[in-house]
């Protein structure tokens, strides 16, 4: 209401100096600058139109138009002739009036300077003429202002018109013209003389005639006439549109308000009931009840909105369904957090790995979730994250993160993190996965990775150790086998010539033939032949012996379960002449079963003590021990002795064929180590021993529980 | 050149096989190498008899097989070679194996000379003549040096 009042003293405010300035405008036009000069010819010389020529006048007509608001000025003879005009002149005559013949008609009856003015009222438009009588060297003519005051009425309402409006031009010698709205007698001296005392060239204001009442007056002088043209209205008249506008205004806010008042309710019941229902709908949808719809009754916007805001919740719904699926059965722990770092979600995957439930764990600081020797650092790391530019990173790429679980026990994880921005803040969603398997696959993979690569180093190593042997087989065969032959051929050689030698004694003869046929036959012929003798029978033994320990590669095994006491007992048995001989104190450990080929355990084991007996101090009491050693996978057997050693140096040369070592007081061939150490090989062993020189000696066999397949 | 007195230079020959050493004397002797010959038949008792008897003033060269008992050719050179004492004496291998790798580890070892023995006789014959000669010739460096 106040606003509406407000507006309307505005509204009346800018009327008024709308009015003003009007009036001055008006003013401007009607009174141009310059001071009233005479017209009179008898006090000074003077521009007056008396004095001059027609086309002086007709100069003075065209630069006094400017300041008249008027169309055009004619100027006529007496003769009824248009002697000359300016501007638009057609409302002098039309077919309908004909206002020159009226100036005519009164140019030459009348005496006054004024012929007379004419006008009409139409369409709010004021139109007429004023025509002034002017002699000329007793010439008559008639100066006819044509003029149109539209604009001026227009802006007063026009209906104001009828009020008392004086307008009239005030020469100096008298009043040229007055015009009056309703033709009423006005008391022409009190204006004009009022005005006409006024200094300055153009004036305003409210004047208060001798009748008391007041005026709206508004004048100039116009140059080179001596004219001063005014304009009077009362004062009732000239606001009376302002006044009426007021009323009307005043009448038109209380209307205005009664028509707001009626709207606000209109409005309120059609326009806000429908969104106050739409409001209360998402509150309820937001506190749980989904399945709300707005009922969209109507066909107008508010229906529109209504529809518009069920598909919308639709399409929430459904997306906050197809989340929750997602949240939910993701195969990671999705967790998100605040900018406090308060978990705010947590889904079934975080309760499964962490253990917490999710009521247990929204609204705890992270910290819950993490050892203890990271918090601060971690805590660090996510501020650090929330200012820096990525927004997402992998944890823990650097590193192995752990998480924590409620029951305080640790597992690797992997996690990345992605923070989104919130008002001015952040929140954060990890995505955890916990790894614990997939680290352990990759230990026992390690694992496999490692014991199989400690397998093909150990069968290379054995492969190399078994090229090597066979190399050094191959040498000390063919270096054993072509010592023989050199004798062979040699004595052959020999033989050849203790007879190429007794061919030529027998030929030639000479001095004692006898005696040299006798030496040759009986000292160098045999002496060659025995040679040849031995060294076919050691190469006969050296072949056999290769032949045997071939033969160990080939030959069938056939495994048993046997008590290893009772083939320790045997051969302890078959050798007991020997023991007894060298008088040896024999101590045999407790056995358990092996899975072996009898005759091949045999034979090993009679080797290694046959070894240990022969190879004694003689200045030391024989002790050997006999005991064995279990492991998950093999029977190992020691056989020790406190014999005379052998050599550090000679330790490679243990197992190699015919190697025969130290002081060859003991026949034999060299090569039962060799043949023991295949036999262990081909149940899947492996010998070796320790033996320091003049301390004794322990070789040691293993045999495992599981035979392998060859 | 007979003036450096070759009869002064003793051949310690070490060879296990009787046969071997039988023929290589025979064929020395037949070579016209007349110079005194000591037989060992494993390489500990040549080390000791080298040892012992440098003190003796006598100037050994010693004729070495590789496949002998107790201590083998290899350790009875190394032995020679690592003693200040016999250093200097000359050792040539005389053994049944070609083998490059032996061969090779016999010079790094500081042998001498090495020979192999032909199996045919006609070459072993040759080969331990041609030795006995070289013998017969070979000046040995002076043991005060």
């Amino acid at each position: 209401m106040l606003l509406v009042t407000n507006e309307l003293e505005g509204q009346t405010r800018r009327l008024k100096d709308n009015i003003v300035h009007l009036s001055l405008q008006l003013k401007e036009k009607l009174l141009p600058s310059s001071t009233a000069i005479s017209t009179r010819p008898t006090t000074r010389p003077s521009p007056m139109p008396t004095q001059r020529s027609v086309p002086g006048i007709r100069a003075l007509l065209f630069s006094a138009l400017p300041y008249l608001r008027g169309r055009g000025l004619a100027l006529l003879s007496n003769d009824g002739k248009l002697l000359s005009s300016v501007g638009d002149i057609s409302l002098l005559q039309t077919h309908r009036r004909d206002w020159k013949a009226k100036v005519f008609a009164r140019l030459r009856t009348q005496e006054q300077s004024l012929v007379g003015s004419w006008w009409e009222k139409k369409e709010q438009k004021i139109r007429g003429i004023w025509a002034v009588r002017l002699r000329v060297k007793a010439t008559l003519y008639a100066l006819v202002l044509v003029f149109d005051w539209s604009d001026w009425l227009c802006c007063h309402g026009g209906k104001s018109v009828g009020g008392d409006v004086v307008f009239g031009v005030y020469a100096t010698n008298g009043l040229h013209f007055l015009h009056t709205s309703k033709r009423k007698k006005i008391r022409r001296s009190h204006v004009y003389v009022h005005i006409s005392k006024r200094p300055g060239v153009s004036g305003f204001e409210v004047y208060v005639g001798d009748d008391g009442l007041h005026a709206f007056v508004g004048w100039r002088r116009v140059p080179h006439l001596a004219w001063i043209v005014f304009v009077r209205s009362k004062h009732e008249e000239a606001f009376l549109t302002l006044e009426r506008l007021k009323r009307r205004s005043y009448m038109g806010a209380v209307l205005l308000l009664g028509l707001t008042l009626f709207g606000v309710f209109f409005f309120s019941r059609t326009q806000l009931a429908p969104i106050e229902e739409l409001t209360n709908i998402t509150r309820r949808i937001r506190n749980g009840e989904s399945h709300l719809r707005a009922t969209p009754k109507r066909r107008d916007e508010i229906g529109e909105l209504a529809q518009h805001f069920n598909e919308l919740t639709d399409e929430v719904m459904q997306a906050q369904e197809r989340f929750r699926t997602l949240f939910q059965t993701a195969s990671d722990a999705i967790i998100t957090i605040n900018s406090q770092q308060e978990i705010t979600l947590f889904n079934q995957q975080a309760e499964d790995i962490f253990g917490y439930t999710a009521q247990e764990a929204i609204g705890q600081p992270l910290e819950i979730l993490l050892p203890e020797n990271i918090h601060k650092q971690h805590r660090h790391h996510v501020e650090g994250f929330a200012v820096d530019g990525e927004s997402r990173r992998l944890m823990g790429a650097r590193r192995e993160l752990s998480g924590r679980r409620k029951d305080g026990s640790l597992f690797p994880l992997e996690a990345s993190i992605a923070k989104m921005p919130f008002d001015d803040k952040f929140f954060f969603t990890a995505i955890v996965r916990d790894v614990t398997e997939r680290k352990q696959a990759r230990e026992v993979l390690q694992r496999a990775h490692d014991e199989l690569e400690r397998r093909v180093e150990d069968r290379t190593r054995e492969l190399q150790e078994a090229n090597e042997e066979l190399k050094t087989f191959a040498y000390i065969v063919s270096h054993d086998l072509r010592s023989p032959l050199v004798n062979i051929k040699g004595f052959a050689g020999e033989l050849r010539l203790s007879i190429e030698d007794v061919q030529q004694l027998l030929e030639t003869g000479g001095e004692d033939v006898f005696g040299q046929l006798s030496f040759l036959l009986k000292e160098d012929i045999p002496e060659s032949l025995e040679f040849i003798d031995a060294a076919t029978s050691r190469m006969d033994r050296l072949i056999n012996a290769i032949l045997k320990l071939s033969r160990v590669g080939h030959r069938k095994l056939y495994m048993e379960t046997l008590a290893l006491d009772k083939v320790v007992n045997d051969t302890l048995i078959s050798m007991r002449h020997q023991i007894e001989t060298q008088g040896v104190d024999i101590e045999v450990g407790e056995f358990g079963e092996v899975t072996a080929d009898p005759t091949s355990l045999e034979q090993i084991l009679g080797n290694l003590l046959t070894n240990a007996v022969q190879y004694l101090l003689p200045t030391r009491k024989g002790q050997i021990r006999i005991f064995e050693e279990r492991d998950a996978e093999y029977t190992t057997i020691h056989v020790q002795d406190n014999g005379r050693g052998i050599a550090e140096e000679d330790h490679a040369k243990v197992f190699q064929i015919f190697r025969r070592l130290g002081t060859q007081d003991v026949p034999g061939e060299g090569m039962g180590l060799s043949y023991v150490q295949a036999l262990v090989r081909r149940h899947g062993g492996r010998i070796w021993f320790t033996s320091t020189l003049h301390e004794g000696s322990t070789f040691s066999f293993s045999l495992p529980h599981q035979i392998q397949e060859e | 050149m007979y003036s450096v007195a070759p009869e002064v230079v003793s051949l310690m020959l070490v060879e296990d096989d009787p046969g071997h050493s039988r023929l290589i004397q025979k064929n020395l002797r037949r070579a016209g190498f007349a110079n005194k010959i000591q037989l060992h038949t494993d390489g500990q008792s040549a080390l000791d008899a080298l040892f012992t008897t440098k003190h003796q003033n006598e100037s050994w060269l010693v004729l070495l097989d590789l496949n002998l008992p107790v201590l083998d050719g290899y350790q009875v050179l190394e032995r020679i070679k690592q003693n200040e004492l016999t250093q200097k004496v000359p050792v040539i291998i005389l053994t049944t194996t070609d083998a490059p790798r032996e061969i090779e580890r016999c010079y790094a070892l500081g042998c001498n000379a090495y020979i192999s023995k032909p199996i045919q006789y006609e070459e072993f014959t040759d080969v331990i003549r041609k030795l006995g000669l070289f013998l017969s010739v070979v000046k040995l460096p002076d043991k005060e040096s």
